[in-house]
């Protein structure tokens, strides 16, 4: 227990060995707290943000964007993935419109779908979507073709018809393909709304850090870059743990 | 059926579905269902192409690819010689292992305000951010090549009395290539995302630049055409890029 203790400890001096220095260098004025604020006023910064609610709000905003697309881009790639996989034509229709498609960055379209939806929640949600549709659509596809043909010939055996075929054996063989891409995507919908909201918003966490930015208010500028680092950190944390819950019978699942 | 005309039935399979978008694309913004602005015909999309790809494209182009290159190159040189000295060296991996743990999930796109104000808007911001962006996943992808490598290769090497130094350029380095190759890989679109994305936000020229600005005066062609631009780089980029692997990495089977 407390060796335990004392090796996470020593993990973390690097970290805190910098904060120290960047404490130390901007309050002996070393650094110009203009270009650099105090880590401490930093911090202050974003307790202020969070306690008033300011910073809940715009975040309430991105989110529902990035989960909005998120959630489009899971429902439509795993329909056109498994789509792909059982019907020759399907896949024969995509597969070079995604391959084609597949080279740009997603976010390059937000000029454009500012062009077609104006600077709404539902041009943001469009690009996340798209941003998100890809891996969605390749892990499940895989995840499909790479079902064991032998729990499909077991099944059927044991009198399984197509459809209890589908929803009993082929689905949560699938599960832990679908569950990777939604692992990759779901950075991807936070990289892509916080682009969106800096290019051009009207709210937003990205919104709110380009705000403070144009109005030289750089330790609350800091602060909300670090509030919005932290929570997607923790995002993909508490995804991979959801996973590995629902995997449990997954042999892997501990590799997620 | 003959075996000719098979052959020429399943290549119109694999990629019918690109004349079908194709064509309704035309056919949707001649008929002025939609603004032009909206959606262009492709047809003067392609003639804008065409008539701006040398006074205009081109010089955007060169500079988008100059700033993700030089920060990519950058963050290939720092984050190789992280990676391999984390894998060999303690005090090295104590000290970078929390900061790369830390590090890699920070979506790099959030520190464009932190860049313009450090670094202001030229050219050095978005070449730093690149490489910020890049350095992360090239170190761990290197890490874990270079602490891959078989044990016995460099038991083997050091029983006929190579020194430290040879064990690193000749053992590790080499063994430890694939892996570096698949870290740059990872590395090489988030290069030109940064820097496209960048220039979408501080301007200062490229295609990113490029793009918004047409947007904002509703050029529909030019933007199309920016967008087919950054397209056929990253297209282009990535051959280039497997070629250079294949040619570095012959004697590994892939």
């Amino acid at each position: 227990m407390f060796v335990n203790l004392l090796v996470s400890l020593s993990k973390a001096i690097p970290i805190l060995l910098i904060l120290t220095i960047w404490e130390t260098v901007t309050q002996i004025g070393l650094v110009n707290t203009q270009i650099l604020p105090t880590f401490s006023s930093v911090l202050r910064a974003a307790v202020d943000l969070i306690y008033s609610g300011i910073v809940i709000r715009h975040l309430l905003v991105s989110l529902y964007r990035a989960f909005g697309g998120l959630a489009l881009g899971i429902l439509v790639g795993v329909i056109l993935g498994f789509g792909m996989a059982v019907k020759k034509q399907v896949k024969n229709f995509f597969d070079p419109i995604i391959t084609l498609t597949y080279p740009i960055p997603k976010v390059a379209l937000v000029p454009l779908t500012m062009v077609w939806l104006g600077v709404t929640d539902q041009a943001a949600i469009f690009v996340i979507f798209l941003a998100c549709l890809l891996p969605m659509i390749v892990n499940t596809y895989h995840g499909v073709r790479s079902v064991d043909q032998v729990l499909i010939w077991s099944a059927m055996s044991l009198g399984t018809r197509e459809r209890g075929l589908f929803r009993k054996v082929i689905f949560p063989a699938t599960m832990p393909y679908i569950f990777n891409g939604i692992r990759v995507a779901l950075p991807f919908s936070f990289i892509v709304v916080i682009s969106v909201e800096l290019v051009a918003s009207k709210a937003g966490i990205g919104n709110l850090i380009s705000g403070y930015g144009g109005l030289g208010i750089y330790d609350y500028m800091f602060a909300a870059i670090l509030i919005f680092i932290v929570f997607s950190f923790a995002a993909d944390r508490i995804a991979v743990r959801l996973m590995r819950r629902i995997l449990q019978w997954y042999e892997e699942a501990g590799a997620l | 059926m003959t075996s000719l005309m098979k052959k020429v039935l399943n290549v119109f399979t694999s990629f019918y579905s690109l004349i079908v978008v194709i064509v309704a694309w035309e056919i949707i913004g001649r008929s002025g269902i939609v603004p032009f602005f909206f959606l262009p015909p492709l047809s003067t999309i392609a003639y804008t192409f065409i008539n701006i790809a040398v006074d205009l494209l081109l010089p955007h182009s060169l500079l988008t690819i100059y700033r993700a290159l030089a920060g990519f190159a950058l963050a290939a040189i720092i984050g190789v010689l992280m990676g391999l000295s984390m894998a060999r060296i303690r005090l090295a991996h104590w000290f970078f292992d929390p900061i790369v743990a830390l590090g890699l999930p920070i979506p790099p796109l959030t520190l464009v305000p932190i860049f313009i104000l450090w670094f202001g808007i030229g050219n050095e911001p978005k070449i730093l951010l690149v490489t910020f962006g890049c350095v992360f996943p090239i170190a761990v992808s290197t890490y874990n090549g270079a602490r891959s490598v078989n044990s016995l290769l460099i038991w083997s090497a050091k029983m006929m009395g190579t020194d430290d130094r040879r064990i690193m350029w000749k053992v590790i380095v080499p063994a430890a290539l694939p892996f570096i190759f698949n870290g740059l890989q990872v590395a090489l679109p988030i290069s030109l995302v940064i820097a496209f994305v960048f220039e979408m936000v501080a301007g200062g020229g490229g295609l990113g630049f490029l793009e918004i600005y047409s947007a904002r005066f509703f050029k529909a062609p030019e933007l199309f055409s920016a967008l087919l631009a950054i397209m056929i780089i990253g297209f282009v980029l990535d051959k280039i890029f497997q070629k250079v692997r294949s040619k570095f990495l012959y004697w590994a089977q892939r």
